[in-house]
């Protein structure tokens, strides 16, 4: 993967060029074409289950229309504001963790590990490479005391057994590293392939200017990196929102020291197969949805992503 | 470019208003009312199954069978010697530790109205619980010309009381867990110690190790059956159900002395708060565990297969009583089931299985639980004897613990298991007493309870 990831050196042009004019239309078409099995999958898997869930989340089980009245319900659960308190923690964690050491790995990779680079991103994509439930199961590996490589570092810190380690208070940055360790591998090669695009000639203005390498990450780089920037905090807020295999798993190895609703989607999990409440569970989902969204909305608009240009 | 955006934008801010305006007239043509916090509350389980009509039937038919892989040979042995039923076999996980593995696939089975098991295995008998209820209604009442009844007659005591609802069996226990006292006799003999016999003589015990012997232990709190192997013993009121009805009292003596004699254990260390199935037990407490209290799987599961501790040297006493009660009383820690399926198009072939994996010798001898049909379990014992893994007979304790469990422990579709070990486990590991979270137990049942559609009161 890393090897095809092979991105255009620096001082590439940064658009493509236009294609021919006389072949316009045909192109179109075929762009249709190819797009088309893709969309029906879409429709199928991903816009008609959303459709579903909306319906299901304003219905109950007979259904009839009942309007708001399940998400007042779920509102009103007593593991409702733990759940998402919990992941808006985890959330501060992983997202501030992300940017700083993406941002950072990734510059370090570009300016000064030149050499050693292409074996570098390698070596960092690789654990997002796992499934998560492997990446789950070698962390519980990791962090259990008895059993751990790195025991010697978790007794320095005085957990000398996994309930120790896996603490309430400790969950959701046990959560934020195995997140981190890996969802940033794949987003430290995407920022070096950001990073490749800027051109060669402002990097050399700021040092013919004198500007030192810390200068040119922060007044240049990084300000022309904003765009990736928000398009990798939009989509690390939707799957850091929607965590569920990490408290499950961690909850299943423990024999049940994590909450089975620790989540909100282990909330949305636990209505619709332990309570046989579908509905209840749609409402929490679209609740996520609606989070999601809004997240996404504000980043957007404060970044100007989608803004036509450069 | 900027032109046409322009005009764009309108649209696209009707087209969401209109959205929006749709969503609202469905919420305000709101007809029903959201569901009852449980689909299924306030129903009666019998009405639903008083009427049992089982689909139609052909006694040739395949059956499939889900079992977990400790009763997967059993199973396979099944087969051997009854090559004229065709097996499909599938191996799951049993629906262990709450894994709820069983209810998810079951509820999507009901929903797509077809892909059931005919038989399987659970390790939780409080899946019974919730098959019955009428939402979900899967499993066909055993003792309605199904099973015979001097066949259920022979089960132990209270052994089927999670698989009875509205008056019909739904379920066959295929084992029991009631609690003992395991100890360690060549330690206990080593250090001259007396085997206690009542609660009180287990904590001043208890003391003592810890002066004179610290690091060895007397019994585990870390577990998630920590309510089942103490609370339930003495008689704790945590877990009551009568119908749809739940009532929680820890605050009562019951439960109160027994967190008080816990938590002098775990300020001496003579209790350990680690959980007895956790890799770091094993290092640590291998050769140091004096006694622990625990179901009658404990001897095999976790002193010989996980302590490892040679044959000869584990021993059971009686469960434990207080000095001032007359008889003592014990908890139920597991004990699997065997349901079937109403939906079997054989169910002549899945009944005759469940029958004869939990009641047969011929598995049964070679379960590692102890069986909770009466004749397989004297079977049971003596061929335990010719193991000679124990140190003596323990065949007098397993039968006397067996009748000695307390009734007045309810079976729920929620987990008492999942509850302690979500909410006190983690606190009680961080130094908290249990007399001090005893409120925060009965909070968190009363949630739990009331979330899966129970009255509380």
């Amino acid at each position: 993967m890393a090897l095809s990831l092979k991105v255009r050196r620096a001082g590439a042009p940064a658009t493509p060029a236009r294609p021919p004019a006389g072949d316009g239309p045909r192109r179109g078409r075929a762009g249709y074409a190819f797009v088309s099995a893709y969309f029906a999958l879409l429709l199928l898997f991903g816009v008609a289950p959303t459709l579903y869930a909306v319906w299901l989340a304003i219905t109950n089980s007979n259904g009839q229309l009942v309007g708001l009245g399940n998400f007042a319900q779920v509102l009103g659960d007593y593991r409702f504001f733990p759940a998402f308190a919990n992941v808006a923690l985890y959330l501060v964690i992983w997202l501030v963790v992300l940017v700083v050491a993406v941002i950072v790995l990734a510059l370090m990779l570009h300016g000064r590990l030149r050499r050693a680079s292409s074996v570098s991103r390698f070596v960092f994509y690789l654990p997002g490479a796992l499934a998560g439930a492997a990446s789950a199961l070698v962390w519980m590996f990791m962090l259990d005391p008895s059993v751990s490589p790195v025991a010697w570092l978790l007794h320095g810190l005085g957990y000398s057994t996994f309930a120790d380690v896996i603490a309430p208070q400790r969950l959701p940055a046990v959560f934020a590293i195995m997140a981190f360790w890996t969802g940033a591998g794949g987003w430290i090669v995407v920022m070096y392939g950001a990073l490749n695009n800027i051109p060669d000639e402002l990097l050399e203005a700021a040092r013919i200017d004198g500007a030192s390498a810390l200068r040119t990450a922060w007044h240049v780089q990084i300000p022309l990196l904003r765009k990736w920037i928000a398009y990798m905090l939009i989509l690390a807020f939707a799957t850091g929102t929607q965590l569920f295999v990490e408290p499950q798993l961690v909850g299943a190895a423990s024999l049940g020291e994590v909450s089975d609703s620790w989540s909100p989607n282990q909330l949305a999990y636990q209505y619709a197969f332990h309570a046989n409440n579908f509905n209840d569970a749609s409402a929490v989902s679209i609740y996520l949805l609606i989070l999601g969204l809004a997240a996404a909305a504000l980043v957007v608009f404060r970044s100007g992503l989608f803004e036509a240009g450069q | 470019m900027q032109y046409t955006r322009k005009h764009r934008r309108p649209a696209v801010r009707w087209a969401a208003a209109a959205a929006i305006a749709s969503l609202a007239a469905a919420g305000l043509a709101a007809c029903g009312s959201p569901n009852a916090v449980n689909s299924q509350a306030g129903t009666s389980p019998s009405a639903a199954s008083s009427a049992f009509h089982a689909v139609k039937q052909d006694t040739s038919a395949p059956i499939t069978v889900w079992v977990d892989s400790t009763r997967l040979p059993g199973v396979k042995a099944y087969q051997q010697s009854h090559p004229g039923v065709k097996l499909n076999i599938v191996t799951y996980n049993g629906d262990a530790n709450g894994s709820n593995y069983l209810q998810t696939k079951v509820e999507l089975f009901n929903r797509a109205g077809s892909g059931w098991p005919d038989v399987v295995f659970s390790e939780e008998y409080n899946d019974a619980a919730w098959s019955v209820e009428p939402g979900i209604d899967w499993v066909a009442p055993l003792n309605q010309g199904l099973v015979p009844q001097s066949t259920l007659a022979n089960f132990a005591p209270n052994a089927l009381a999670p698989c009875t609802s509205g008056g019909n069996v739904y379920c066959l226990r295929n084992d029991i867990g009631q609690n003992m006292l395991w100890y360690n006799s060549a330690l206990m003999k080593k250090f001259g110690y007396q085997v206690p016999t009542t609660w009180e003589q287990y904590q001043a015990l208890g003391a003592e190790v810890a002066k004179q012997h610290p690091g060895y232990i007397t019994g585990s709190v870390g577990d998630p059956w920590t309510p089942e192997v103490y609370f339930w013993a003495s008689q704790c009121p945590a877990n009551q159900i009568s119908g749809n009805t739940v009532s929680v009292n820890t605050g009562s003596p019951d439960c109160t002395k027994m967190a008080k004699l816990l938590d002098a254990g775990v300020a001496n260390k003579s209790l350990t708060t680690q959980s007895a199935f956790a890799d770091s037990f094993v290092k640590q407490y291998a050769a140091k565990t004096l006694m622990l209290i625990g179901p009658s799987w404990y001897g095999q599961y976790v002193f010989n297969a996980a302590l490892h501790v040679p044959a000869g040297q584990v021993a059971a006493a009686a469960p434990l009583s207080w000095s001032d009660q007359p008889t003592a009383s014990t908890g139920d820690v597991g004990g699997g089931i065997w349901m079937v399926s109403k939906n079997s198009a054989n169910l002549k072939a899945a009944v005759a299985l469940a029958q004869y994996m939990s009641t047969d010798n011929a598995y049964q001898l070679t379960a590692p639980t102890y069986p909770a049909y009466q004749p397989a379990a004297t079977a049971w014992l003596a061929a335990q004897a010719k193991q000679h893994y124990f140190a003596g007979d323990v065949t007098g304790v397993f039968t006397k613990a067996a009748t000695e469990i307390w009734g007045g422990w309810g079976s729920g579709r929620y987990s008492q298991e999942n509850i302690w070990a979500a909410t006190m486990v983690p606190q009680i590991t961080s130094g908290k007493t249990i007399s001090s979270l005893l409120g925060t137990w009965q909070t968190a049942i009363e949630n739990q309870a009331r979330s899966f559609g129970y009255t509380v009161g």
